[in-house]
């Protein structure tokens, strides 16, 4: 159902709310993805292996989607002069913390039920029959069309309530209304063009548009490989008004549900991958099992805005609980450099390059998956059976960011520490230095003593690029 | 006095591409993959066939198995006689076997170098003729001072001797090379098609459910071709399955400072040897390239 937003500051809730969830679904995928089998040495036939391959590298493309969802929301937060928001509650959630939405968050790995729940993320709704995949879809033109186009909205029942309620009635917290991640945005498309109408376009889209990260042809940051994203599956588009705002969202749907997806493109939907997986998954055999055994929710520790609790697996083994820390400490340190870097805090061109350059490369590609793909080989407990898994845990709101003067500084602080925790693991001490994951672990350690040196040096050593 | 050889072919580089990890074995996320029934990859650049590691992959049915094939030989041979200004033919180095033993491309995704001007790591050259004997075999140590040290502790000066000095897109001199007609985006896109086309023909005739599975990854990947870019509002970039074909990383020079494990030609081992070359033509689907290029090795002069 439609949310009529009528204010920026509707617009900014409501879009730090899908920031929270596109990062929400991201980790939940990926850790999805993480958990496959990659060798016939864990059971499975070279068919199998294939097969395997194939359903991750579709999980990883889409968990990069959601990467791309995020990014252009936090674009459409800038544009509107909202800040950065990378804020989420820690896994697990139960469904009622997303209110009507009844999003259910946990990490779990690769198998049908999973997918199953995944694939109800991405559903259209009303959620369509079995020949929606195979549908030709709507053009550009007419999804514009119908964004665009009048709405009629919900009433909301929880907001009416409260608004009907007595001035001095105790404050309720707030209720999610949407009931479908499609609806969220429909509502911002629609929401957009209302307080463009009310208040002016350019009163509207009053932000530091300069401090969006955008690619393809013309990206100021091409140095830093954004100007050609469609080799990675992505676009991502810099807001500056109504129609790119609508652009933005108009992608983010196209990609998700597919309910307005373009002709050729609806098989190619998160809905239709995940159907399409779940049914090729149904098609197997019983005894094939893509994943590693690992456990749900595997944490370093309990944390206060966990509302699941029961649901959560302490990691025991400590050898494998330091390596889960180290992970947590290196994404907590890749979303604090992504919230300087999106904030409106003064920065030259070369500063925004030089973060991008330490953060969508070598800290997403070369640490926290590796890192991730580690923890899903290692047994989570002293005691009992079942594999570790990346955490994705926050110890803190994502919020603090240090003056700007003194940020290289504090984030060189950040990587001095990372690079003595990779060269300080215990696993080092129990397992041979011949070892796959004790040489995986050195081989990221040798190259986090190179991120830390490059990033004390400014980059200087590095090799030169185009 | 000098012996000029130059050397062209096919490489082979079984290896990952971004955004995998670079220590990536069988690849997820990029576009190249070891496929069932192969052995990891080994990241190494293997200019001969019979290369441990090298893993050949077929390209069609029956006359339609055309692709790239592994070999890269001397193509022609000149002595120099620096003296008397003069070039005179040295048959008994053609077709000689040139190889860059155990060498990497190296870029960890932005580690060590960015937007894949890839760094050769280690950097040692073997030349052997025709029937087998190894002639020549000399390595090149980024810091001739300390021959031990890894690359992830290199200076940019140090990387950037190991480097090409660019990219072209588009490049002639690559098309020329590999066949293309010409190296237009055109060119590119055709001969994958070609190449799809040839691989559904080669599935039709394969039973081997191990070989089927390897061929409708690769058929998959040939198709992404046509797909992602309709939902592009900015720009519709060639995909790189097709780009690299015509793209060439031009301009390593590097003169082979280190270590002479043989030399049988009398080659001067107290001074560097000039290697140039590119490398480009990137075939993702045949995980080979072509490289091209001269090793000029100067005599020893007779006492």
């Amino acid at each position: 159902m439609t949310i009529e937003l009528t204010t920026r500051e509707d617009l900014i809730n409501t879009l730090h709310l899908a920031a929270e969830l596109e990062h929400n679904l991201m980790c939940q995928y990926l850790f999805a993805a993480y958990s496959m089998k990659r060798s016939t040495s864990e059971g499975l036939s070279q068919v199998q292996l294939e097969k395997t391959r194939g359903w991750g590298a579709l999980m990883t493309l889409v968990a990069r989607q959601e990467m791309e969802h995020m990014g252009l929301v936090l674009n459409l937060l800038t544009a509107i002069g909202g800040t950065p928001y990378f804020q989420r509650p820690n896994f697990p959630q139960r469904k009622s913390r997303y209110g009507r939405l009844r999003i259910k968050s946990e990490l779990t790995r690769f198998d049908k039920e999973t997918i199953r729940r995944f694939q109800g993320f991405e559903a259209p709704h009303p959620e369509p029959g079995p020949e929606f995949c195979a549908t030709r879809g709507l053009a550009r033109e007419e999804i514009r069309a119908l964004l665009v186009a009048p709405q009629t909205f919900t009433q909301r029942p929880a907001a009416m309530a409260r608004a009907a309620a007595a001035k001095d009635a105790p404050a309720q917290p707030h209720e999610i209304e949407f009931t479908s991640i499609q609806d969220l945005y429909l509502s911002l498309a629609a929401g957009f063009k209302t307080v463009a109408e009310r208040v002016g376009e350019q009163n509207l889209f009053n932000g530091d548009v300069k401090a969006e990260i955008w690619g393809g042809p013309g990206t100021p940051y091409g140095e830093g490989s954004m100007d050609d994203l469609s080799q990675y599956g992505l676009d991502l588009i810099q807001v500056v008004d109504l129609k790119s705002a609508i652009d933005a969202i108009v992608e983010i749907v196209e990609q998700g549900e597919g309910l307005l997806a373009p002709p050729d493109y609806i098989e190619h939907t998160h809905y239709c991958i995940y159907t399409e997986m779940l049914k090729e998954m149904q098609d197997e055999k019983p005894d094939f099992d893509a994943a590693r055994a690992v456990v749900r929710n595997p944490l370093t520790r309990m944390h206060p805005d966990i509302t699941a609790p029961k649901e959560v697996n302490i990691i025991t083994r400590p050898e494998t609980r330091e390596i889960a820390s180290l992970f947590n400490l290196t994404y907590e340190t890749m979303l604090l450099m992504m919230l300087y870097l999106y904030g409106s805090s003064p920065k030259t061109m070369t500063e925004r390059v030089d973060f991008m350059n330490a953060i969508f490369f070598p800290l997403m590609t070369m640490f926290i998956r590796p890192l991730s793909e580690t923890l899903t080989q290692l047994p989570a407990f002293k005691d009992k059976r079942g594999n570790a898994g990346p955490g994705f845990e926050l110890s803190k709101d994502v919020l603090v960011l240090p003056p700007p003067a003194d940020v290289w500084g504090e984030f060189q602080k950040y990587f001095d520490i990372l690079a003595h925790q990779f060269d300080h693991l215990w696993i080092y001490e129990l397992r041979p230095a011949d070892d796959e994951i004790v040489k995986r672990l050195r081989y990221m350690a040798e190259n986090m003593r190179r991120l830390r040196d490059d990033w004390r040096a400014h980059w200087k050593n590095v090799g030169r690029g185009e | 006095m000098w012996l000029y050889l130059s050397f062209e072919g096919y490489f082979q580089m079984r290896m990952a591409t971004d955004p995998d990890p670079a220590d990536e074995l069988r690849g997820v996320s990029g576009y190249t993959f070891a496929l069932a029934g192969e052995p990891d990859f080994d990241n190494l650049v293997h200019l001969q066939p019979d290369e441990e590691g090298v893993c050949e992959r077929r390209f069609g049915y029956g006359k339609n198995d055309t692709g790239p094939r592994v070999g890269v030989t001397v193509r022609k041979a000149q002595w120099y006689d620096d003296a008397k200004l003069v070039y005179s033919e040295a048959p008994e180095y053609l077709d000689a076997r040139v190889s860059f033993v155990n060498a990497q491309l190296t870029e960890r995704n932005g580690i060590v170098i960015r937007n894949d001007l890839f760094a050769i790591d280690p950097l040692r050259v073997q030349v052997r003729k025709k029937r087998g004997t190894l002639v020549l075999d000399r390595e090149d140590f980024l810091d001739p001072s300390n021959p031990e040290l890894p690359i992830t502790e290199a200076t940019s000066e140090m990387l950037e001797r190991r480097q090409p000095q660019g990219l072209t897109d588009n490049s002639v001199e690559v098309a020329k090379a590999t066949g293309l007609p010409d190296a237009s985006n055109d060119s590119c896109i055709n001969n994958r098609r070609i190449r799809q086309r040839n691989l559904e023909e080669l599935l039709k005739h394969t039973r081997n459910p191990v070989e089927r599975a390897a061929l409708q990854t690769r058929i998959s990947q040939l198709n992404i071709l046509r797909r992602w870019w309709e939902l592009s509002q900015g720009g519709k970039p060639i995909d790189r399955r097709a780009h690299q074909l015509t793209l060439q990383a031009y301009g390593w020079a590097v003169g082979i400072n280190g270590t002479v494990h043989v030399n049988k030609i009398g080659a001067d081992e107290n001074t560097t040897w000039p290697l140039s070359f590119w490398m480009g033509g990137w075939d993702g689907d045949a995980l080979c390239g072509y490289v091209s290029g001269y090793l000029s090795i100067p005599l020893a002069s007779k006492a």
